[in-house]
């Protein structure tokens, strides 16, 4: 079911909501959360319920793991640091049969000369983010940071609906105990009215940003076979944009969800185009798959504690798997290689301790961004040097035909023979975007929020704008896909 | 203080949405809801010509008519109201520029399911028969009877798509609309039609269209049995079962429209699909055990469709019957209805749609075949005028071909 449905918003999320507080407030605590487990699995259902049953073996499994660690005993003859690496293999070999297999073949293929047939396995739903919650959690039990939780908590950590399906990657530590509390199950009107807030700017973001921006980047990526200059440099900014409206906006509407139900989720943005350094974007960027990477791999794996060299090292293989995680392809692979040799770049460069204007560092950080996400976004090598030959200019640049008479002494410049019209859509993209990135992004909006008529205001024109939107076009959201 | 905020959000997006409601009621761009005209806010309808498969099946689904016509932009130009010889009965001009039978079927099977349909005047063309013909954009089957629902009509006063055709509807009401939703007529603009370039000019725009059809069409069979005569004997059966009587007709498309069908020898398509239509008609009568429908013949060499074109260059001198060749002013429509239902006008000649039936239409395709030949040999200057047309097109077409990408 997604976010931006009509049936999500006008009958999943009011009953599901009515009812849980409904139990609550009469005290029946734990018919509630049976309750909004239930509900998290059919909204989880809705696409495919052959699913189901991953997703529950999966959360049975790891629940069982994490409670045997726990002990701190040695289990089955294995040592407890040998049980919990069969368990987190068992889970990194669930997720690779089910995404990885085909990249395995295809490249084994290719590598070894064999003919193993593809197995064009489906990717269940919201695999990858529930995995990296539950290997924390088993990581965590056997170093004794999780509590005595019962499996009602731990279901409802793992399948609550709002961050279910594409985060942010919850951890047990922030969630379980909320689950926990039986103050938030009764109504609270000022999370409430907090949770519609933010559910109406995200759907905003996604309806009317993300989908506007969409067709323009689908159309230099997908449709077009040659990109001059300035349709490039568009093609590659709109798909930024929507990246960051797509995503953003499904998690505002995740925690203005979560929000109604007394619970608060992690930030997972932070108005991420506003970095002044590639270590200052990690910051803001999807935090939550950040701080993951960070306290399961990158600190594992010696961290910064083992010299320099190992530190780049350990920055590279950290982003390799970030970038492989959200997808079975070289190019993602190469993403989070060139994320890798940012970040190592910009620790050597302030080893120097040169200091670049903010400007100047706001204009580098956005621009690599940029171009790096060409090569998230192509679905291959050729796509992406499509676009990157175009932002080159080695397709040309052509202008439109009433501005060709004043560029054409210019080296390069063509005549696109089009008339300039610019869209409806165009404006209300672009002014939406300014206040949203370059003013204030949602979660800035969130803590300046008052009860007052403006924001009243805002909502009821995001929540019209985007439900009209609906009207034409229901897309999916693109961390479906990761 | 929160609870009054959201009940302020909740009350604003009801409101929201409300007004935009009450916009697409008042201003009614398609006439869909039968909101009374306003001078200055909704009297004129500028957007409907773009939306008439929408706005005419809501339409036809409210008035609820006793007779409607069918067919193409032929039936919308020529068949107007204020001259139905039915007096008393509600009629409605249903037909859509570029329809196809399927088309036609369903908005005929559409409005049979209003319950009141007694009569139908069903307008055929030569090109709805072509195989690869398809439903034009703006066809919904969902909005057709057995699909369409009681809310739809809900649903379309909260339609975001609807409320921009209403802002640009109110954008435009200085602009007078010729497409008259109430009679569902087309009262023509002649600016549009005609052009600045006179009649002459016009009449070659249409001939130029039709030639270039022909030539890219030249390997498929327009009468070949298929689903588009299944969709004509489909309407035949639908109206003997429910007891619709239908008049099917053939337009009066001008003596020139038809010259491009002898040069390219394809005229003997056009007298085959005359023959399909009579047999067909009268097997499926004979069938259900009832009366054939009566089929009218209006094309062909007669007294109107002989009318002299203005020479080239002439750009003042109008035809009194004919916008261009492929259509007739509602003048001769209001003729075409007369001789379909038998009233007495003396404007009406004798060579002016004959009845066709399996004992003449052998006949008459002779007649008219002999009549082309006549009308080549008296309009010796209208027939170099299209044979010189013919030659530069089909030179332009193989040039086309033989250039390199």
């Amino acid at each position: 079911m997604l976010f931006n449905s009509y049936i999500f918003i006008f009958i999943f999320l009011p009953v599901t909501l009515a009812l849980y507080l409904l139990l609550g407030g009469n005290r029946q605590v734990q018919i509630a959360k049976a309750w909004l487990v239930v509900a998290s699995l059919f909204f989880y259902g809705w696409w495919n319920p052959s699913y189901l049953g991953l997703i529950l073996g999966s959360l049975l499994f790891n629940f069982t793991v994490g409670s045997l660690l726990s002990r701190g005993e040695d289990i089955g003859g294995l040592s407890c640091k040998a049980f919990m690496l069969t368990a987190v293999a068992a889970n990194i070999g669930l997720l690779g049969y089910f995404k990885y297999m085909d990249f395995f073949i295809e490249n084994s293929n290719r590598l070894l000369g064999t003919s193993i047939p593809l197995q064009h396995i489906v990717l269940p739903l919201a695999l990858s983010f529930f995995t990296f919650q539950q290997i924390a959690y088993i990581v965590d039990s056997h170093r004794g940071l999780t509590r005595e939780y019962d499996f009602l908590n731990y279901a409802l950590f793992v399948t609550f609906f709002p961050q279910l399906i594409a985060g942010p990657i919850v951890h047990h530590s922030e969630m379980m105990p909320q689950f926990s509390k039986v103050r938030n199950m009764v109504v609270s009107q000022r999370n409430i009215a907090t949770g519609l807030f933010l559910f109406a700017i995200g759907l905003f973001k996604k309806t009317v940003l993300a989908d506007t921006f969409g067709v323009w980047s689908t159309h230099g990526f997908d449709e077009l076979q040659v990109l001059t200059f300035f349709r490039a440099w568009g093609t590659s900014i709109s798909y930024t944009m929507q990246l960051y409206f797509d995503f953003s906006g499904y998690v505002d509407m995740a925690t203005g969800a979560a929000l109604l139900f007394n619970i608060r989720l992690p930030m997972n943005f932070n108005s991420p185009y506003r970095a002044l350094d590639i270590q200052d974007f990690w910051r803001r960027w999807h935090i939550t798959l950040s701080r993951f990477l960070r306290d399961y791999i990158y600190i594992p794996l010696g961290g910064s504690r083992k010299g320099s060299a190992r530190v780049m090292v350990n920055i590279m293989v950290t982003f390799l798997i970030g970038g492989l995680w959200h997808g079975a392809d070289w190019t993602f692979v190469l993403w989070g290689g060139l994320h890798g040799a940012a970040l190592i770049i910009h620790r050597l460069w302030k080893k120097t301790g040169q200091t670049l204007p903010r400007w100047a560092g706001w204009f580098i950080t956005f621009n690599f961004v940029n171009v790096a996400w060409v090569f998230f976004r192509a679905t291959s090598w050729d796509d992406a040097l499509k676009v990157l030959s175009g932002m080159c200019g080695l397709n040309g640049v052509a202008v439109y035909r009433s501005l060709y008479r004043a560029a054409r002494s210019l080296p390069c410049v063509i005549n696109s023979g089009e008339s300039m019209v610019v869209p409806g859509q165009f404006w209300v993209a672009a002014i939406g975007a300014i206040i949203l990135i370059a003013w204030r992004d949602s979660l800035e909006l969130r803590d300046s929020f008052r009860p007052n008529r403006r924001y009243a205001a805002l909502t009821c024109v995001c929540a019209v704008s985007a439900l009209l939107t609906m009207q034409t076009a229901v897309s999916e959201f693109l961390y479906f896909n990761f | 203080m929160w609870s009054r905020y959201i009940h302020n959000v909740f009350v604003g997006i009801a409101a929201l949405f409300l007004l935009m409601a009450a916009v697409n009621v008042v201003v009614d761009p398609l006439w869909t809801f039968g909101t009374p005209f306003v001078a200055g806010v909704n009297a004129n309808k500028p957007i409907f010509s773009r939306f008439v498969r929408l706005g005419k099946a809501y339409i036809v689904s409210r008035l609820k008519p006793q007779v409607v016509t069918l067919g193409s932009s032929r039936v919308e130009l020529s068949i107007g109201p204020g001259h139905f010889p039915n007096a008393g009965l509600d009629w409605y001009n249903l037909a859509l520029s570029g329809a196809s039978l399927y088309e036609m079927r369903r908005y005929l099977d559409h409005a049979i399911a209003q319950g009141r349909l007694q009569e139908a005047l069903v307008g055929l063309d030569f090109y709805m028969f072509n195989t690869n013909l398809q439903p034009k954009p703006g066809f919904d089957e969902s909005i057709l009877a057995p699909n369409a629902r009681a809310w739809d009509r809900v649903a379309l006063a909260f339609s975001s798509s609807l409320f921009k055709i209403s802002v640009e509807s109110i954008g435009k009401q200085w602009r007078r609309s010729f497409y008259d939703p109430v009679s569902g007529h087309d009262f023509g603009k002649e600016d549009s039609l005609v052009g600045s370039g006179g009649q002459n000019a016009a009449f070659m725009r249409v001939l130029s269209r039709i030639i270039q059809r022909l030539t890219k069409e030249s390997g498929s069979d327009p009468i070949q049995k298929t689903a588009t005569w299944d969709q004509y004997e489909a309407m035949l059966e639908a109206a003997h079962a429910k007891g619709v009587r239908l008049k099917l007709f053939l337009s009066p498309v001008h003596a020139w429209f038809m010259q491009p069908y002898t040069e390219s020898g394809q005229w003997d398509k056009i007298e085959d699909w005359k023959r399909g239509l009579v047999r067909l008609n009268e097997a499926v009568a004979q069938r259900m055990g009832c009366a054939p429908f009566p089929l009218w013949d209006f094309s062909g060499y007669n007294s109107f469709t002989t009318e002299s074109v203005p020479g080239p260059g002439d750009v003042t001198s109008r035809m009194h019957w004919y916008y261009e060749a492929s259509h007739c002013r509602s003048s001769l429509g209001d003729l075409m209805q007369d001789r379909m239902y038998g009233v007495n006008n003396p404007l009406l000649t004798d060579d002016f749609g004959l009845r066709l039936t399996s004992e003449n239409i052998e006949a008459n395709l002779t007649r008219t075949r002999a009549d082309q030949m006549d009308w080549e040999q008296l309009n010796l200057q209208p027939l170099g005028e299209i044979r010189q047309l013919i030659i530069e097109l089909k030179t332009k077409e193989a040039f086309s071909q033989e250039a390199p990408d």
